[in-house]
Parts: structure tokens; C-alpha cells; sequence
């Protein structure tokens, strides 16, 4: 943008005006949600009041005049409760944080040029107003509010819902009754429902489970956008689902000059009746994990940073990766070389092996970012469904700043919204139930991150009711699993995993979604994580999710079996030994070592992956000992060979999953290892045994 | 399940076919429920003269959920394209609110003419 007025291209500072923005809006928001429904101090008040006036200032300068009004009637209300002119009330927190929210989607819209509906806007502006015991009129040039539930209601819009699943969504357990069902229950009235065959396939070769049909639905309801989202949110990628806002007719959109241009590229009417009757505004959902901060917002740890692309990373990461496997291979044939008549190459080398090393912890830490960006996420979440569901909790947050590749960061997002969300809604008790139990009236919801070994581990721990013994052994007896009273606590709370498995007595629109646990464990696993429950009656449940720290570099030990080479995790070695013939020995019929006073089960690789011409005596070969999944086998190789970090290339990108492994590598002689999956190892051997 | 019962396939009057489903329509049972929706199609069609009208009675229903639905939906279709006008009858009310809540309900919309002609 130009000012006619002194030629000063101002575009150019814009940018980091919007960072500006960002920076305050965080700011605003972590002061709001740390208020809880208390009060703010005069230095609350004043450091928010100072964030909406610069946004104010700033906006004014660049002529975002929607911004601006904003952030003015944002000012007046922090005003005028700095002067005490109105009266605290618990409401008002939430209008600020509505606020700030709006704020945020006219920064991203100014900045991306996109369009933010005006009636929103006016709809934000009325009520700041109206807090402030203005004229409940609409303000000059705006529009009556579209349609409206009543006084006090938010506002009624119409939706128009594409839901386009995959193939696999019947098979994967996803319940399509009812996440249909959550979303009627959203509608205020009118909610229709159309299913449509995508293909007419032929009977005789056609997949029973497969999925080939996608649903339309129209719905009038008071939820935003991203309740819809939320409603599909373990069901549906971005691609598979599209909402359109249908705005109604009798709402003129103003025309306000200043307000951020409509794409000209926008999608056009999809039906004549549409293009007559509605006008339509597409909602642009954030990119999932980008919303960790929120549109427009900016993210906590980015201070003194470049944007970089993420591809441009990715980028330097498999070059890198490459670089380690030529390193790897160059150190093998220069140690085959007589060391005193090259030792100026293979130091040389050494100092290779060296740099390159130091190259690739770099790189990898430019993925790495801190898990409070995803954390940041859920105080105002625990707030408001608290506020739903009339409970009183208090959320905490530890170990923010432990890092994690930014790959895992975007995809733990959602498996831990599902956690927070069912420790809520199942897990703490409301006040009265609580207080009869002997404990506080106020519960508390904590979401702990650390680094353990070569794993990131993320808890959620709440101190409700804990999970219920009783009641998960009755409904896994109802659904015909094989369970028994016999069974630790350990193994009655993995039954909660499995599809569909649920013992809440109603679904709600917090966290009866339709799908449950099995998705949150399918989506960790697919991360290479696992999950773990603890859980006491009447003293709470604690969930770990330990993840790898990344994905793209395994620190690993080459071991040999026949003719094949494998990269066992050094995260999960205990030990190596050579076992002497009388320590194997049977127990129950199945074979053991004897390691100080312990028995180990023996896992057998080349049976498990049926390599011929393996060592088969314990006593002749390696053990290595490996804690997988809390318990501790041994598994049979011929050799080991050495200690390297191994760069992962996909197995099911370039040939297919391979079971009981995490990848494959190039090592430096130039073959091909598979990378051993310790969890996955462990089921092959307890299936086979 | 799908015996080969006369009565679950028995000619009607005229060109009317009648083709019985019964039990639980669900993932569960699905690959069966295929087979015999695939049988079915293939009798229809190969049966001479070929019958202009197909009840489908789905009195027998128990159970059934989106999979089931869809198999169901697939069938109806084929039927269409195969120019045998396929009527759905004596739906269980637990089966048409089903059919309702998952939005297939367009699919049965010619059962009502049909139960009522029938009464």
C-alpha cells in the first residue's frame, strides 16, 4: 500500500506490524484465560488496555479501518472498567476474549487480503457497545444482525457441510450415526441430511467396508465454524471436508471500502438457487496445528526468529541425511585403508564424521519446537468447556519449553484435544460430587511434557474419579472380548483402546464423538508414540504419551542376522551379553534367558522375519536386551556391528509396511537395513508364542 | 442367513419381484450381506422376462447402520440401472430412522406409495 501523501511504501512495515498484533493479542489472551473469572488487577487491565491501543495506533496508520474500530471500541470498554465507570461481571472476560478473537481474524484477513464477514464484525462491536450501556441500535452503517435466536443468543447462521470420508471409515470404527447425530444436536431447527453414492460399483468386486458414499447437510445453528470442525475432528481431514457459511439474503453485506478485499478467486455459487437466495462466505479453517496459536496470533517462541518455508527445512533435513550416509560410507572404505599409510585421510575423515554430525544436530533442531505452542491451546479450552459442562477446574501446564519436531507438534494437537476433552467430561467430577468424595470443589486438569531419554513423554493427568474397573470388564464382557477379573489394572485400561469402546452413558457434544480412544492410539501410534494409562478410583488417571523425539534420525545399533542387517533403537538397549548354554532354559514352554535373577523371553529375529542361515543357539550368538513397552526381552542376533545414527526412509512410501519395523536405511556399505520397532516386535513374538 | 427360500424371492403378480432382506445390516456382516445383494441383482436381471418392479421387504431388518445403508443404497441403484423399478417395503421404524439420520432417506422415498398400495 501507498500513501498518496508521502510516498511511503508502508506494505513493507506491515508485516511486522501484523507480528506486532500477534504479539499482543497472545499477550491479551494469556492475561484473560489466567483471570479465570476473577477480577483484573489495575496492571491487568492496564497491560491489555495498552495491547488494544497499540493494535489501535498501528491500525490507524495502515488504514485497516475495521481493525481499528475494533480495538477502539476494545480500548473504551478497558476504559471505562479502568475507571470503574461499569462493573466488573465474569461475562465481560469472555466478550474481551471474543474480541481479541476477532481481532485476530481481521489481522490474518488484512494481512492474507481475504475477507472477514462484516456481520461478524458488527456483531463483536454491538456487544462492546452494549456492555458499555450504549444504545443497543446498531451503530452507524451497520446492518441489522442476519437472523437471531433470541436476546442474549449468539447469533443463528446456515451451514453448508461436505462431508467426503475416506474408504476406510467404516472399517476404521468411525461412528458416521453419530457424528450426524452431534451435528443435528447443533442445529437450531432446521438440519437436513442428504447421503450420496460417489460410484456405482460392481457388486461382485466390490469391498463390503468400503466407504464410497459422501454426505450433504445444511444446518442452522448458533455454533461457530470451528464447532463444526471439532465435530468431524478425528473423522476428517482438511480435504475431506469442506463447511461453507451461507449467509442469509436479508443481510446485506456493507460495502465498507476499507475492509479487507474479497478474493476474486472466490468459489462461485454452486447452484442458481444459491446464487439467488444466499449469499455465501467461505470460512477458512487454519491449517491443522497452525492453530495452536490462533489466526493472526503469533506463536510464543518465535521471538528474534526468520520465517523460513517448512519445506525448505524438510529440504536441508534429507540432504543432510544423505550427507550422513555418504559420510558413513566414505568412513567405511577408508577404514578398510592401511591406517599409517593414509592417516592424513582418515583423520580427515574423522573430522568428516565430526561435521557432519554437528551439520545434522543443527538442522534437526531448526524442526524442533516447544511443546507449549500446542499447550498454549488449552487453557482457554479447559475454560470454556468447564464453563459447559458447570465444573470448576483448574488447568495447569509444566515443562512448555521441551521441544519437539515441529512434524509431531502439528499432529499431537488433536489426540490431546481428545484427552483434555474426555478427562473433562468423564474424568472430573462437578463440584458437588467432588466435595461429597472429600475433595476440593475445584478439579485439576495438567498437561506435563518432558524429555526422557531419547523420548519427549506428554502427559495428561487430571485428579478425577479415575477410570472405572468394573464398568470397562462389563462392557467389554457385553461386547463378547475376551477379559476376566484375572486381568491387571493395566491391561482392563488398554480395553479402552480398542474401536468404539466406550462406557459413558450419553454422548455429548464435548467428548462422545463417535470415535473414541482407539483413534487417539492409532493417531500416537502413527507418530511411532504409545500410550499408557494409570488410573486410581477416586484419585484420577494420568495418560503418557511418549513420542520420539523425531522422525527423521534414529541413533541405532547395526546388528547382523544371517545375511541381514538390522538398526536396533539405542533407546530401547538395556544391555548386550553372550549367554552361557544353562542360562536359556524353558519356562511355561517358552524359552528364556536368565540375566541376574530375571527371565527374559528370547525373541527370535530371523524366525519373526524368517531369515534362513541365522545363528539359532542362544549361547553361540548376541542377546540384546531391549525395555519395550515397560517389559524387557532378549533379542537373538548373530553379531553386533556398530553404533551409527541412521537416516529413516519410509518403508510405505517407497514399498509397503513392513511389520515390526519403523523404516528402513542405507547403510554405508550401501544396503539396506530395516529399522526394528521395539512395540511392534514385541506383539509379532507374543502372537507367534 | 440368505437361504435360498422360495418365499424370500417369489414372483408377485404381474412383473412384480419380490426380494426378502433380513438380519443385521451392519460392518459386521457386511461381506455376507454383499454376496447376497450381488445374487440378488444377478437373478433379477437374468430372469426372463425381466421383472419391471422389485419389492425389496425389508420386514426382517434387525439391524442396521451406514454400511449397512450404503450396501443397501448400492443395490437400489443398481436395480434403477437395470431398469427394475426397486420399491423398498414393510421398513421397521428403527431401520427408516436410521435410514432418515443417515440421510439415505431420499432412497426409500417410493415405500410409502408402495405400503400403501400393498394395504
Amino acid at each position: 500500500m501507498t500513501t498518496g501523501q508521502e510516498n511511503i511504501d508502508l506494505g513493507r512495515f506491515s508485516g511486522v506490524f501484523f507480528e506486532e498484533c500477534g504479539e499482543h493479542l497472545q499477550q491479551m489472551e494469556e492475561i484473560l484465560v489466567g483471570l479465570r473469572d476473577r477480577e483484573p488487577d489495575q496492571e491487568e487491565l492496564n497491560a491489555i488496555f495498552r495491547a488494544a491501543h497499540s493494535i489501535k495506533g498501528g491500525a490507524g496508520i495502515f488504514g485497516f479501518e475495521l481493525l481499528m474500530q475494533v480495538s477502539h471500541e476494545m480500548e473504551s470498554l478497558l476504559d471505562s472498567l479502568r475507571n470503574r465507570e461499569i462493573p466488573f461481571l465474569p461475562g465481560l472476560i469472555d466478550l474481551l476474549l471474543e474480541a481479541g478473537d476477532l481481532l485476530a481474524l481481521l489481522v490474518e484477513g488484512y494481512r492474507a487480503g481475504e475477507p472477514v464477514a462484516c456481520e461478524t464484525v458488527d456483531q463483536v462491536r454491538a456487544k462492546l457497545r452494549r456492555s458499555l450501556g450504549h444504545d443497543s441500535a446498531p451503530v452507524a452503517g451497520e446492518v441489522a444482525p442476519e437472523v437471531s435466536a433470541g436476546s442474549g443468543h449468539p447469533p443463528l447462521a446456515r451451514y453448508q457441510i461436505t462431508f467426503t470420508p475416506p474408504p476406510d471409515t467404516f472399517s476404521r470404527g468411525i461412528r458416521i450415526d453419530g457424528l450426524l447425530r452431534e451435528l443435528a444436536e447443533l442445529a437450531h431447527g432446521e438440519f437436513d441430511c442428504r447421503a450420496e453414492l460417489m460410484e456405482l460399483p460392481e457388486l461382485a468386486s466390490f469391498d463390503a467396508e468400503s466407504c464410497i458414499t459422501r454426505w450433504h447437510c445444511t444446518l442452522v445453528t448458533t455454533a461457530s465454524c470451528d464447532d463444526l470442525y471439532d465435530v468431524f475432528m478425528f473423522a476428517a481431514d482438511h480435504d475431506q471436508l469442506t463447511i461453507r457459511k451461507l449467509a442469509a439474503v436479508e443481510a446485506p453485506v456493507r460495502n465498507d471500502p476499507t475492509a479487507p478485499k474479497l478474493p476474486s478467486s472466490g468459489p462461485p455459487p454452486e447452484s442458481p438457487a444459491q446464487g439467488l437466495g444466499v449469499q455465501s462466505t467461505s470460512v477458512q479453517r487454519p491449517a491443522r496445528g497452525d492453530t495452536a496459536a490462533g489466526p493472526g496470533r503469533r506463536a510464543a517462541d518465535s521471538e528474534g526468529s526468520i520465517r523460513v518455508n517448512v519445506a525448505k527445512v524438510d529440504q536441508l533435513v534429507n540432504q543432510v541425511g544423505e550427507l550422513l550416509i555418504t559420510q558413513a560410507m566414505l568412513t567405511q572404505l577408508s577404514a578398510a585403508l592401511d591406517p599409517v599409510a593414509n592417516e592424513a585421510l582418515q583423520r580427515c575423515v574423522a573430522q568428516l564424521e565430526k561435521n557432519t554430525r554437528d551439520l545434522q544436530g543443527s538442522v534437526m533442531s531448526i524442526r524442533l519446537v516447544p511443546i507449549g505452542i500446542v499447550f498454549s491451546r488449552f487453557p482457554r479450552m479447559v475454560r470454556e468447556l468447564a464453563a459447559k459442562l458447570g465444573k470448576s477446574v483448574q488447568f495447569k501446564s509444566s515443562g512448555d519449553s521441551t521441544e519437539l519436531d515441529k512434524g509431531l507438534i502439528e499432529k499431537i494437537a488433536d489426540p490431546l484435544s481428545h484427552l483434555v476433552r474426555n478427562s473433562l467430561d468423564h474424568g472430573l467430577e462437578a463440584p458437588e460430587a467432588r466435595l461429597s468424595g472429600g475433595k476440593t470443589a475445584s478439579g485439576t486438569l495438567e498437561l506435563a511434557a518432558s524429555q526422557q531419554g531419547g523420548r519427549i513423554v506428554i502427559e495428561v493427568i487430571d485428579d478425577g474419579a479415575g477410570l472405572d474397573r468394573g464398568k470397562i470388564l462389563a462392557k467389554a464382557a457385553e461386547r463378547g472380548l475376551p477379559c476376566s477379573e484375572a486381568l491387571s489394572d493395566e491391561e482392563v485400561w488398554q480395553l479402552i483402546f480398542l474401536p468404539g469402546f466406550s462406557t459413558a452413558e450419553a454422548v455429548t457434544d464435548i467428548s462422545g464423538r463417535g470415535v473414541g480412544m482407539d483413534v487417539v492410539l492409532k493417531n500416537v501410534q502413527a507418530l511411532g508414540g504409545r500410550v499408557q494409562i494409570t488410573s486410581q478410583a477416586g484419585h484420577g488417571t494420568r495418560v503418557s504419551i511418549s513420542l520420539p523425539l523425531t522422525l527423521a534420525i534414529v541413533e541405532g545399533l547395526a546388528v547382523e542376522v544371517g545375511q541381514e542387517r538390522f538398526i536396533v533403537p539405542l533407546n530401547v538397549i538395556v544391555e548386550s551379553l553372550q549367554p552361557k548354554a544353562e542360562q536359556v532354559q524353558s519356562v511355561n514352554g517358552k524359552e528364556v534367558v536368565r540375566v541376574r535373577g530375571e527371565y527374559l523371553p528370547i525373541l527370535r529375529l530371523y524366525r519373526l522375519f524368517g531369515i534362513e542361515g541365522a545363528q539359532q543357539a542362544p549361547h553361540r550368538g548376541i542377546l540384546v536386551l531391549l525395555e519395550l513397552e515397560g517389559e524387557r526381552v532378549a533379542l537373538l542376533v548373530d553379531a553386533l556391528l556398530d553404533e551409527q545414527q541412521v537416516v529413516v526412509k519410509s518403508l510405505e512410501a517407497n514399498f509397503r509396511k513392513v511389520e515390526g519395523t519403523a523404516g528402513a536405511t542405507i547403510l554405508g556399505d550401501g544396503r539396506v537395513a530395516l529399522i526394528l520397532e521395539g512395540g511392534e516386535l514385541l506383539q509379532m513374538h507374543k502372537r507367534n508364542s | 442367513m440368505h437361504t435360498p427360500e422360495k418365499d424370500k424371492e417369489r414372483p408377485t403378480e404381474g412383473t412384480t419381484h419380490r426380494v426378502a432382506l433380513e438380519g443385521d445390516w451392519v460392518l459386521e456382516s457386511a461381506a455376507g450381506q454383499l454376496k447376497y445383494l450381488a445374487e440378488q441383482v444377478v437373478r433379477l436381471v437374468e430372469r426372463q422376462p425381466r421383472p419391471a418392479c422389485a419389492e425389496i421387504d425389508l420386514a426382517m431388518v434387525t439391524g442396521i447402520d451406514a454400511c449397512g445403508c450404503q450396501l443397501i443404497a448400492i443395490f437400489l441403484e443398481k436395480l434403477q440401472r437395470q431398469q427394475v423399478t426397486a420399491r423398498p417395503c414393510h421398513i421397521p421404524e428403527e431401520v427408516r430412522n436410521t435410514f432418515s439420520q443417515l440421510g439415505f432417506a431420499g432412497i426409500l422415498a417410493g415405500s410409502a406409495a408402495t405400503e400403501e398400495d400393498a394395504r
